[in-house]
This record gives C-alpha cells, sequence and structure tokens, in this order.
C-alpha cells in the first residue's frame, strides 16, 4: 500500500468508527460483496466507493461520512485546502504524495 | 389498531415545536423525513427549507432513487429554500436565498430577515446542521443552534423540523442541542449479522404515553411500514 493510499485508508476508518464503529465490519463486508474491495476502494476510485457507501447507509449518511474524511485531513493532518469532496481530495492527497 | 410513530410525531409537532430528529449512519433517515412533510405539509400556508451546506440536494437525490419526480414534488413544490454555504444547491435547486457565511449571527440574521416577512403558519425543515457542525467546527454549532431555534421557533404557528447526527458529535453538544427540542425522535439501528434493522425511539412528545416507545422500520416498495417493539423486545 503506498503511503497516500494509507493515510486515505486511514481517514475512512477514522470517519467510520467516529459515526459508529459497530458499522465497520459491515460496510467492508459490504464493499467486498458489490466491488470486490475494502475500504481501500476510497483511493482507487472514490466515485464508486461514495456510491457504494451511498447505497447502503442512503445519502445523508453516505455525504456525511465524507465530510467526516475530509473533517481527518483537517484536524489531524493539517489540510487548509478548500475541499468538499473525496475526489478532489484523494487527487490533492496524491499529487501531494507525487503518485 | 396499528399505531405509526410518525403520526404521533407529525401531531405533538403541531401542538409543540421544534421537533428534532435524531440519526445514526444507515437510519435512512431521508424515507423518515419524505413520510414525515408529506403528512405535515399540506397544513402549512408556507414551507421553508434551510439547507446547510447541500444538504437539500442530497436528501433528493435519495428520494430521486426511490420516488418518481411528481412524488416527490407534491411534497416539496413550492418550498422556499434557503441554503447555507451552498456548493452545487445553487445549480440544482435554485434556492432563494443563499448565505455564505460561517459564522452563526450572520446566518441567523440573514435568515431572521427572510423569514420575518412571513406572517402565515409555516412549516420548517432544517437540514444539514450535523454537515455545518463537521465542516465549520462543533463550537459554532453550539452556537448557531440556540440563536436559529428562537428565531425561526419564536411564532407558535411555526412548526420547526430538525434533523441531527448524534454519534458524531460529543455527549455535551447532543445534550445541549436535546435542551432546546419540546419533541425528540431517535432513528437509529442495529446489526443482526451483515442485516441492518432500523428503529425510531419516540424520546419526547406531548403523548407520553408513547415516550421511549420503539418501533422497527422497514421500506417496502415505497411505504415506511412499523412494527413496535414491547418492553420484552417483541415486536408486534
Amino acid at each position: 500500500m503506498s503511503s497516500a493510499e494509507d493515510i486515505v485508508v486511514r481517514a475512512v476508518t477514522y470517519a467510520v468508527e467516529k459515526a459508529n464503529p459497530t458499522l465497520k465490519n459491515l460496510l467492508e463486508f459490504h464493499l467486498k460483496n458489490t466491488t470486490g474491495k475494502g475500504y481501500e476502494l476510497a483511493y482507487e476510485n472514490p466515485k464508486k466507493f461514495k456510491e457504494a457507501v451511498s447505497k447502503l447507509f442512503g445519502e445523508y449518511s453516505g455525504r456525511l461520512l465524507e465530510m467526516l474524511v475530509i473533517s481527518y485531513f483537517r484536524e489531524k493532518v493539517g489540510l487548509k485546502e478548500n475541499i468538499e469532496n473525496l475526489e478532489d481530495l484523494v487527487e490533492h492527497v496524491k499529487r501531494i504524495y507525487g503518485e | 389498531m396499528e399505531i405509526n410513530p410518525l403520526e404521533i410525531l407529525e401531531e405533538s409537532s403541531k401542538r409543540i415545536s421544534p421537533t428534532l430528529i435524531e440519526y445514526e449512519i444507515g437510519s435512512e433517515v431521508e424515507i423518515v423525513l419524505y413520510t414525515l412533510i408529506g403528512k405535515l405539509r399540506q397544513e402549512y400556508q408556507n414551507f421553508i427549507i434551510i439547507s446547510f451546506h447541500d444538504a437539500y440536494l442530497v436528501l433528493r437525490r435519495y428520494l430521486e432513487n426511490i420516488f418518481s419526480i411528481d412524488e416527490i414534488n407534491a411534497v416539496f413544490n413550492g418550498a422556499h429554500l434557503i441554503s447555507v454555504n451552498p456548493i452545487l444547491e445553487t445549480e440544482e435547486n435554485n434556492p432563494q436565498n443563499i448565505i455564505k457565511s460561517t459564522h452563526h449571527d450572520i446566518i441567523v440574521g440573514r435568515i431572521l430577515e427572510t423569514t420575518s416577512r412571513i406572517k402565515e403558519e409555516s412549516l420548517f425543515i432544517v437540514l444539514g446542521l450535523d454537515f455545518f457542525g463537521i465542516r465549520i467546527g462543533e463550537e459554532e454549532l453550539i452556537d448557531l443552534f440556540p440563536a436559529l431555534v428562537s428565531t425561526i421557533g419564536r411564532k407558535k404557528s411555526n412548526n420547526v423540523i430538525m434533523t441531527l447526527n448524534v454519534k458524531v458529535f460529543p455527549q455535551s453538544l447532543v445534550e445541549i442541542v436535546n435542551s432546546f427540542a419540546f419533541n425528540v425522535a431517535h432513528l437509529g439501528i442495529e446489526l443482526h449479522d451483515k442485516d441492518i434493522k432500523r428503529y425510531i425511539t419516540l424520546i419526547r412528545t406531548v403523548f407520553l404515553e408513547y415516550n421511549l416507545k420503539t418501533w422497527y422500520y422497514t421500506l417496502l416498495g415505497k411505504k415506511l411500514v412499523f412494527k413496535h417493539v414491547n418492553s420484552e423486545g417483541l415486536i408486534f
């Protein structure tokens, strides 16, 4: 796993645990069942990841999780840029890590 | 006769306001809100949606996967949309008012400026307070919430319904928010192996006999179906 992928997966794990830790395994199971990938899908294909999350939890909860992922970067990594969605965030992280 | 918790909440909200719908991730708050608004909409001359950070857009996207545009419009047509810090909502939902600020005094002041012109009975839906709390900050949410409630809830004829995810915020914040709501319902989930069971608990309503009662709910076709859970956890 690359450094950029690692930090995105960590942020997603943080978001799910903050929202409801009991959902961590369920979401991973759902992602693997529907896409063949785990949390790394957030890094590899953020749009598909969001669709899968919304399908399981609903759009509102999906957006809330997305905002929690971005807040992880603001609070823990010191993100200053005005980023509003996961796709832009992953692109930004890839640029920073030169990937 | 089967008791429907949304009808209890509906009736309670008409008698006393504001109403807070606490929800957990995965509880599909969208469908509960849509059903509740559908019940209340016709009884009010004005319908005002206050949407923080595109929350109304997100709500509509979910509903569009389940209902036809006509069914959605039957509930939302004629609504006055106030978008606070929108990103995509500006283009997709044509809000009547746009507020771009992170400061609670400015946001509430602008909302007051719009709503003070409304004289008749009004239904208010406040969406995305949790988005605001995550994006802007918990302290700002603590400042915003009481000011907002007192601004739009000051008229007795207003029915104010708000949603908030309670798991992502500290208990102290949730208690502050709860203390400003007269009706409180909690939408939660239980995991049974790999299945999600969704439930609603009426925490506070004017109908004391139903408070702290729980119902499981599922979406059958386009209809929410409730099953009461008794104190032993049995479903009826």
